[in-house]
């Protein structure tokens, strides 16, 4: 690509800024900074981003707001910025449209990789969908309704496909049990919170996915699940 | 027992008719033997009579039984008979004798009577007092002490006792609220509260008040005022006094309980400034130790540009280790102050033990690079209803603390397993194991065991505190063939029900 993509910053914290700035422009990136929910929601008309690092505690307002405001008309990726401990905020955020998040403290190699993850994806998106999903031995070949995991044929039943194929779909972002439960079971239950979690146990197990140590699904305590890609 | 105290009983009606029953009883008695007895004879038959009258009755009674005895004499007794004429000087004399004895007989009898009801009013007064001072002895919450106080002293006067204490310098009514508006009764108690001397009603300060007030008198302060609204409107003489001894009971009583709640609260903060010097020690020594590294290695790069790129790597790699040490601590301050907040709400969900302790391991990952874990619980293990963002928090602290305290290359061990309808998970290695007598202490806040490591003594009872929130217990004990165990009992979640699905 020969345009430097562009990125805005939204965090009332001038050393915050400060990192992401230099991390990201020596990454070949471009940058804009904000401070308040006011000045980012001004910028992403002006000066649309190709994506937008947003801390959710702004001093004029919830971050949460300007996700719930820029999905009403553009499906720019985002990734929030939280604190630990604030799986709520976080599941919220991701449920309102947010694409990923990180938890501060966070290192520039993390940093880059969420970055990257969500601009393919966004460049995906305005594509159509490749039929063939392939990332450290798991391949999942939509046309054709095939799971291979290391060139072996793996037999899922039709659920724990359709669980598979949701996490393929958003592959290398988190998908809160809200999301697949809405997506696979088509409704939004707490009630089928625990058959969600047992399908994918199931597909670990049959992808030979170890939940202490694992290979493709990477559990998010309290928030959801993520394909690695 | 409502005590009355009256000073001539028997002045009702019954007194008297008692004294005219005993004068007629006598004549009848006497009369059959008129002719046989000398007249002084029979006066002294009344005599008896009087003297019953008198036992029996007020002084007025004894007086009529005087009177009418020395008339029915007179007119039974002496010739001429039925008449109050008396022929012989000695008759009348008898008669006057009669008269004047049995005056004197009453008023006597009448005084000793007195005299013992006084002190039966003593006694009961007393015991009135000591049965208030024994419940106010054995109470210890100032709540209580009141209304014991209240009941004593309505038990013991007729009318309504009000309790007053104070708030900032004035006065509350507590017993009865609406008081606190009443301008009068305020304005008397409020006095009596300031000056420690009494108020209201029958005494020279605000005698328009409908209660009479009484100061608590501490050693050092006015503890609060003690009220009394006699039912019929005034006080009885004697009141005033046995009030005055409630009230002096009762503020010793008071007194105690202020003591005692201060010692407590003294004994409160005294806690709380222990804790407070732990806190600060942690920032102090915690903080600043990464804090100080951290600006040295940058320090040291800012003014040096000739370091080798591998000095340059190793003062980052510090920066970075010290940096996540910051983070941890900072991590274990937060949960600590929210666990204590009591705003923990539990998030409980069904969680797979291999999800939890995956992730723990995914988090611990740098700290046990030379440690290796052996996970020996079945796959098959019923999952768990916790909070799974606090229980996997449990085994990162327990993790750390094995990578902490076992030597490199010691394998570490994570087992579960079920018991009844709960599950039970250790953490155990093969460290330096706990001293004896440690194994509760160790989950105290900042408390650091007896080997000096670089924890904040917060990582345990962190655990303790989220195991306590899940209704478990989080215990410690030596491992055989040494090393430590940790071991917690969680709920398992209800099995759901069994999933068939045909494989596609």
């Amino acid at each position: 690509m020969n345009v430097k993509p562009h990125i805005l910053i939204v965090d009332d914290e001038p050393q915050i800024r400060k990192f992401l700035r230099t991390t990201l422009t020596s990454h070949d990136y471009q940058v804009n900074e904000a401070e308040k929910c006011i000045d980012a929601l001004k910028l992403l008309t002006t000066h649309p981003p190709d994506l937008m690092l947003l801390d959710l505690g702004l001093p004029d307002g919830d971050g949460l707001d300007v996700i719930k405001e820029l999905r009403g008309w553009s499906q720019l990726p985002v990734i929030v910025l939280s604190a630990r401990g604030q799986e709520q905020d976080k599941v919220t955020a991701l449920e309102l449209g947010a694409d990923d998040y990180l938890t501060k403290p966070f290192g520039a190699a993390e940093l880059l990789a969420r970055i990257g993850v969500a601009l393919r994806h966004s460049r995906a998106n305005s594509q159509p969908q490749p039929s063939i999903f392939e990332s450290s031995g798991l391949r999942v070949d939509i046309a054709n309704r095939q799971v291979t995991v290391d060139g072996q044929e793996i037999h899922l039943t039709p659920t724990e496909y359709k669980l598979l194929c949701t996490m393929v779909k958003y592959a290398g972002k988190v998908v809160t049990h809200g999301q697949l439960l809405k997506e696979v079971w088509g409704k939004h239950s707490s009630e089928q919170g625990h058959y969600l979690r047992i399908y994918m146990q199931h597909v670990r197990q049959k992808l030979g996915d170890d939940a202490l140590n694992p290979r493709f699904l990477m559990t998010e305590t309290g928030i959801g699940y993520r394909l690695k890609s | 027992m409502k005590l009355s105290f009256k000073h001539d009983l028997g002045s009702d009606g019954k007194g008297y008719w008692f004294a005219l029953l005993v004068c007629a009883a006598t004549t009848a008695i006497g009369l059959p033997f008129r002719t046989s007895l000398d007249p002084e004879n029979a006066a002294m038959l009344y005599l008896v009579g009087i003297a019953l009258a008198a036992a029996y009755c007020g002084r007025a009674s004894s007086t009529l039984a005087a009177i009418t005895s020395a008339a029915a004499y007179n007119f039974f007794f002496t010739q001429p008979y039925y008449s109050f004429w008396i022929d012989s000087y000695r008759d009348m004399v008898a008669t006057v004798l009669l008269l004047v004895t049995s005056i004197i007989m009453g008023s006597l009898a009448a005084r000793l009577r007195a005299q013992s009801r006084f002190f039966q009013y003593k006694e009961q007064t007393t015991s009135a007092l000591y049965a208030m001072t024994r419940e106010l002895a054995s109470s210890r919450v100032q709540d209580n002490m009141l209304s014991a106080i209240r009941f004593h002293a309505e038990d013991m006067f007729d009318g309504t006792a009000t309790l007053w204490l104070a708030q900032d310098g004035e006065i509350h009514c507590i017993t009865q609220p609406e008081l606190t508006d009443d301008l009068k009764e305020k304005s008397a108690a409020q006095f009596c509260y300031e000056h420690a001397q009494s108020a209201g009603l029958d005494t020279p300060t605000l005698a328009g008040a409908r209660g009479f007030y009484l100061p608590f008198k501490g050693s050092v302060e006015v503890l609060g005022v003690l009220g009394f609204m006699p039912k019929i409107g005034v006080l009885q003489s004697d009141e005033k006094t046995q009030l005055e001894a409630v009230a002096s009971v009762a503020a010793s009583a008071l007194e105690r309980v202020s003591v005692a709640e201060l010692a407590e609260r003294r004994k409160v903060e005294a806690e709380g400034e222990k804790m407070r010097n732990a806190l600060l020690s942690c920032v102090s020594h915690d903080l600043r130790t990464p804090l100080a590294s951290i600006k040295g290695a940058i320090s040291s790069m800012m003014i040096d540009n000739t370091l080798s790129a591998d000095s340059r790597m190793e003062l980052l790699t510090s920066v970075h280790n010290e940096t996540t040490r910051l983070e941890r601590i900072v991590s274990n301050l937060l949960d600590v102050t929210l666990l204590e907040s009591g705003r923990l709400r539990l998030k409980k969900d069904y969680y797979f033990m291999s999800e939890l302790v995956g992730n723990a391991l995914q988090h611990t990952k740098e700290l046990l690079k030379e440690h290796s874990v052996e996970c020996a619980f079945d796959e098959e293990i019923p999952a768990l209803w916790v909070d799974g963002v606090l229980i996997e928090q449990v085994l990162v602290n327990l993790l750390e603390n094995a990578a902490k305290y076992s030597p490199p290359d010691s394998p570490i061990l994570i087992d579960a397993w079920t018991e009844e309808d709960n599950i039970r998970i250790i953490v155990a290695d093969r460290g330096s194991g706990i001293h004896s007598g440690d194994e509760q202490k160790l989950f105290d806040k900042f408390y650091r065991g007896t080997q000096s490591g670089q924890g904040s003594g917060l990582g345990l009872a962190i655990c303790r505190g989220i195991i306590e929130a899940h209704d478990g217990k989080i215990t410690a004990r030596k491992r055989e063939g040494g090393g430590a165990v940790f071991s917690f009992l969680l709920p398992a979640a209800h099995a759901p029900d069994v999933i068939n699905e045909a494989a596609a």
